[in-house]
């Protein structure tokens, strides 16, 4: 909200420097966006009278022009405008001056010729034709004949105010005006707020009944309707200061009667409308839902279709504006306009809303309303309004007003005691100080011994209960008064991160010392990406929640699986030259139970895994998931699976011992990692992570290590080629006894020799040890026996 | 005679033992003096020929002789030892300024050492760590949380939605109300997670990481909060930082309040950092709306709270200095190994 401070000081007298008024303004709940000085924008440009126009010795289109600043100092300016004559008063810019371009201006030699500086058109100090007449024009600007010698530039087009930028939280919808702003700065400089005197009160009587009614069809969408009216209307320009006030907030001048209904938008935070009478059909305003497919023309000349959602304020026949958002263009006031009916009501905010996002229309009235309109609002507008247009005589009252205001909301008074501002501050604030306070904010409070009466004034719509005073008092009282405690009188508690935060915390620290990289990527991806990863087109993991409004396609569709980030994230590393890496995140997936959704998707988290370099391969990478789930005491196997993107022949799924799969790892498919750019082995793990924090245990009971001594014994074993590592160790397990205490392969020998017979050589090593006693010989060999006999029976293996 | 004999094996022997270059040599000359069929052995057999009363005093020398050898042998082959031990280190010698291929240490990423961070110091002052899911309900986003159903906020250009009444959550407030709604109180928890808005640019991303905090009990005050929040900036930047409340709005607690923290670059005299104001902007925060209590099922005349909420990706470009948002979830191992 711009707050044009000479406007403010229609108000309230502020006396105190700019500054500090935005310091004060802060420390009481407003931000501060910008402090704009609208004289810095243009600077060192003076008016200046032509004494004397000569002809230019080197140049036929150049004249040089005597000038006199009314300094006594004798000046001359080389200029092409040579229309110019002696007497005309015009803009200069002396050395040293900035124009609105920002160029800096320096005096200097024109074909030979000194000139001080330059003359100035509108353009260069951001004028046009609406500021000043001629301003438009490309040429110097010609000043009018009165204008005083030697005054900078700004205080002759009044652009020499102060703007203050200032937010307004979304509660405060009573601050997004002048007056809003004012009643917090005459409270927070503890004045009272002087009403200018052009505020008018239209006087009774029932003269605009005969020939105006409003019938108001819809009034959950517009709880009040006020209108009045003024006859012999002149339609005409507005002078300066309304131009220059609705221009410092970037509003455009149109006609006086136009320009009041925005001067009230501005200082009073009411949206008006001026219809002329003789377009209000059958003398009649509707207001009402618009009908199907009825259409508007609007002041913007584009043609809108409405709907039963729209509100349109109608005449006995057809639309005449959209409601709060934007008039018609055939329903506006014109030239030759001369009664005029004043609109000032209440629409429901979230109705204007929708109503402009779905027609695409916005204007400061839909804006405005937008925030929220209270219900006093339309009675300061309209005084506004009409003292405007009756002091400056461009029309004349008719008496009475219509005031469509079925259901006027009661006045809230909340009662309450210091205490309860001290059980919500935690500090005391002295009884007399919070009602002092509260009254300088116009919220009315009287005092009954320890109890407080307070009147909420309509505007303050925010202020509900107890918590809401407590906020307007330590706002004016001021935070740094807060003595800080540590919730003293609260109870302790315990506090801390549950067992499975606990494994989470364990699992990225396991996976960093692995090696790996946390990273974060997005949780919504494109669509494209199940196709990079080619799932077939029944797949459940393109079962995907989806955004109604996403930033755009790579962003759309809530992902089912890691996989995509991951390997997209592998692979960003791959293409920016990084040689090697391992990476992990621990993020969710989303999978809907049903689709459209009715109720909320699962949310798992996974973690993902993935690595590439020279160092890598699939048995590396595997060894970090079969180190992490040793770690969290957790049996699994790994099981040869295919999946869609990844290497048919070298992926496992992760299998526990209740046979529930849990996750899989392994290279990523030659054609998957192509379609990621990259000609390179990745490999990719997604697992579980609910499963593996939930289901993670710590070491249990301490075992003492046997001090008995180990045997080991090595075994070269020939075996079918297609015989699996978890086979054999399985079966070497099950013949020996428990003095085996490890079994391990330690080569793998594929020889022409062997292959040709479909067998390789796999040497195993097996470790005995007993508890109670040193093994002998002989009982270290009938284990060997045992195993032996046992290869050769079930798996058909021998020793080579 | 004998005499003589002595001394000059005495001579020869520990010139011998002097002269031995090696373990090996030195070996030999234990050999050939002390050995069994040695100098010295002989000389104690050529004993026998002497008589009787110059035994002793013989026998004594030819013993002295037998100690010196013995002594100086020792000696010399510790010296040896000690020369050959060298001489093998000398052959060994590495250059240590040289290094391997070494499976280095990962790292975290920022923004988890960030949350981890901020957790440990709520965790210290009593809070669990709560969580929530990140689809939600309108319910739990906007209206429990005193959002009503034509508010701004909940505009649709405002929120990703998935239908009108699911959407992903716009802030971890939700969580307050989800734990609000099953817990009674006394309630002290912080929930870290995933948020969501539709914005991109330096300073937002369409998904970010708040870290949200809620204490309801009775006797809660504003001035908990503001001690509460003090304790963390303290903890988080630095002893001397200062905790700034200004007046805000939030819908789902009243008073609101920005919380500003004395710039942790400059200490509050003003820098590019605080853009001159001495004074950063991390957190909102304030004392629960008693509609929110309400409306989760908790007695506001008995019970009051506060709640907080902070930006994680926020913190992290304070804390370490990181000038675009964008950079956290970039994901380059050139980035992530900073955060060793």
């Amino acid at each position: 909200m711009l707050v044009p401070v000479k406007w403010l000081k229609d108000f309230v007298d502020v006396n105190i420097s700019i500054p500090e008024l935005a310091d004060k303004l802060v420390s009481c709940g407003f931000e501060i966006e910008a402090v704009i000085n609208q004289a810095d924008f243009v600077q060192g440009v003076k008016t200046c009278k032509i004494t004397a126009v000569e002809r230019h010795p080197n140049a036929d289109k150049l004249i040089v022009c005597k000038i006199d600043l009314n300094d006594g100092i004798e000046r001359q300016i080389v200029t092409n405008n040579s229309w110019l004559q002696a007497g005309d008063i015009v803009p200069v810019a002396l050395d040293g001056a900035k124009l609105f371009s920002g160029m800096q201006i320096k005096s200097g030699e024109l074909r030979g010729v000194h000139s001080d500086g330059m003359f100035c058109g509108g353009s260069e100090l951001n004028l046009t034709e609406a500021d000043y007449k001629g301003a438009g024009e490309d040429k110097v600007l010609k000043l009018l004949d009165n204008t005083a010698i030697g005054e900078d530039i700004n205080t002759v087009m009044g652009t020499d105010d102060v703007i203050l930028d200032v937010g307004i939280t979304a509660n405060r919808t009573d601050a997004n005006s002048i007056l809003g702003i004012a009643r917090e700065v005459a409270a927070v400089l503890g004045q009272t707020l002087k009403m200018p005197d052009d505020y008018m009160a239209v006087p009774e009587g029932d003269e605009i009944n005969a020939q105006l009614e409003v019938v108001n069809q819809a009034t959950d969408l517009c709880p009040r309707y006020l209108a009045a009216m003024l006859k012999d209307v002149v339609v005409t320009e507005s002078p300066e200061y309304i131009k220059r006030r609705l221009k410092s907030s970037g509003l455009r001048p149109i006609n006086n009667i136009v320009d009041v209904t925005n001067y009230v938008l501005l200082e009073v935070g009411q949206p008006m409308h001026a219809f002329d009478l003789r377009t209000i059909k059958g003398g009649k305003i509707v207001v009402r839902r618009a009908n199907k497919e009825e259409k508007i023309v609007a002041l913007d000349d584009k043609t809108y279709t409405l709907s039963n959602d729209n509100l349109a304020i109608c005449n006995a026949e057809e639309p005449m504006a959209i409601a709060g958002v934007m008039g018609g263009a055939d329903y506006s006031i014109f030239d030759d306009t001369t009664t005029v009916v004043l609109e000032s009501a209440r629409f429901a905010r979230d109705n204007v809303r929708r109503t402009s996002r779905t027609l695409g229309l916005r204007s400061d009235s839909s804006a405005r309303f937008e925030k929220g309109i209270d219900f006093i609002s339309q009675e300061y507008g309209l005084q506004k309004a009409v003292g405007m247009i009756v002091k400056n005589g461009w029309g004349k009252l008719v008496k009475g007003t219509i005031d469509n205001f079925p259901v006027k909301p009661s006045t809230l008074e909340i009662d309450f005691t210091a205490y309860d501002i001290e059980r919500i501050l935690g500090i005391k604030v002295p009884q007399n100080q919070i009602v002092d306070i509260l009254n300088r904010l116009t919220l009315t409070t009287t005092e009954d011994g320890e109890k407080l009466h307070t009147v909420i004034p309509a505007y303050r719509e925010d202020i509900v209960g107890v918590n809401d005073i407590a906020e307007e008092v330590i706002r004016m009282y001021g935070y740094d008064h807060i003595e800080t405690t540590l919730m003293r009188d609260a109870e302790m508690t315990a506090g801390g991160k549950t067992v499975k935060q606990l494994y989470a915390d364990k699992i990225k620290n396991f996976l960093v010392g692995k090696g790996c990289y946390e990273t974060v990527t997005y949780s919504f991806v494109s669509p494209k990406a199940w196709d990079l990863l080619r799932l077939p087109q029944d797949s459940e993991l393109r079962k995907n929640v989806k955004l109604l409004s996403p930033l755009g396609e790579d962003f759309s569709v809530m992902r089912t699986t890691l996989a995509h980030s991951m390997i997209k994230t592998v692979a960003t590393n791959v293409l920016r030259g990084n040689k090697a890496g391992r990476f992990f995140e621990v993020a969710k997936t989303y999978l809907p139970y049903e689709l459209p959704l009715t109720r909320l998707p699962l949310e798992e988290n996974k973690l993902a895994i993935g690595a590439y370099g020279e160092n890598e391969d699939f048995y590396s990478f595997k060894a970090i998931v079969e180190d992490l789930l040793s770690v969290l005491r957790i049996d699994a196997r790994f099981k040869a699976v295919e999946i869609p993107y990844m290497h048919p022949t070298r992926t496992a799924e992760i299998v526990t011992d209740s046979g529930k799969v849990i996750g899989y790892l392994g290279e990523v498919r030659y054609e998957v990692a192509k379609a990621y750019d990259v000609d390179k082995r990745l490999y990719f793990a997604e697992i579980d992570e609910e499963y593996i924090e939930d289901n993670a245990s710590d070491f249990g009971t301490f075992k003492v290590v046997s001090k008995f001594p180990q045997m080991e014994r090595d075994l070269a074993l020939v075996c079918e080629l297609s015989l699996q590592a978890d086979t054999l160790l399985d079966q070497i397990k099950a013949s020996a006894s428990n003095l085996l205490i490890d079994a391990k392969i330690f080569d793998i020998y594929k020889g022409a020799q062997l292959t040709e017979m479909g067998k390789m050589s796999v040497a195993v090593k097996l470790t005995f040890q007993s508890a109670e006693r040193t093994l002998k010989d002989n009982e270290v060999n009938q284990e060997i026996e045992n195993v032996l006999a046992g290869l050769k029976d079930n798996l058909g293996i021998t020793l080579r | 005679m004998l005499k003589e004999k002595i001394d000059q094996i005495t001579a020869l022997g520990l010139d011998a033992v002097a002269g031995a270059k090696s373990s090996q040599e030195l070996n030999d000359v234990r050999v050939k003096y002390l050995g069994k069929s040695g100098e010295v052995t002989a000389l104690l057999k050529s004993l026998k020929d002497v008589p009787n009363a110059e035994k002793p005093a013989m026998g004594k020398l030819i013993n002295d002789v037998k100690v010196k050898i013995d002594s100086a042998l020792a000696q010399r082959e510790a010296t040896i030892a000690l020369a050959e031990r060298k001489a093998i280190e000398e052959k060994e010698r590495l250059d240590v300024t040289l290094s391997k291929d070494n499976l280095e240490q990962g790292a975290l990423h920022p923004l988890t050492l960030v949350k981890n961070e901020m957790l440990n110091i709520f965790m210290g002052l009593g809070f669990s760590v709560a969580d929530g899911p990140e689809v939600d309900y309108t319910r739990y986003n906007f209206e429990l949380l005193n959002i009503p159903q034509d508010h701004p906020a909940r505009d649709f250009g405002d929120s990703f939605y998935i239908n009108p009444d699911i959407l992903l959550r716009t802030q971890t407030s939700c969580v307050q109300a989800r734990v609000m709604e099953v817990t009674k109180p006394p309630i002290r928890i912080v929930c870290p997670g995933k948020v969501y808005r539709p914005d991109d640019d330096a300073t937002h991303s369409p998904m970010f990481q708040q870290l949200e905090g809620l204490v309801v009990d009775e006797h809660i005050t504003l001035a908990d909060l503001k001690g509460t929040l003090e304790e963390f900036a303290k903890k988080f930047f630095s002893p001397s930082t200062k905790v700034r409340f200004r007046p805000s709005y939030f819908p789902f607690t009243e008073p609101s309040v920005e919380v500003d923290l004395s710039c942790a670059m400059c200490g509050g005299k003003g820098c590019r950092l605080c853009k001159g104001t001495g004074w950063i902007e991390l957190l909102g925060a304030g004392v629960v709306n008693p509609a929110v209590l309400d409306a989760c099922g908790i007695d506001s005349k008995k019970y009051t709270g506060y709640a907080f909420g902070v930006g994680i990706e926020r913190a992290t470009m304070i804390k370490y200095s990181i000038p675009d948002m964008r950079l956290l979830f970039d994901n380059d191992i050139r980035y992530a190994k900073q955060f060793k």
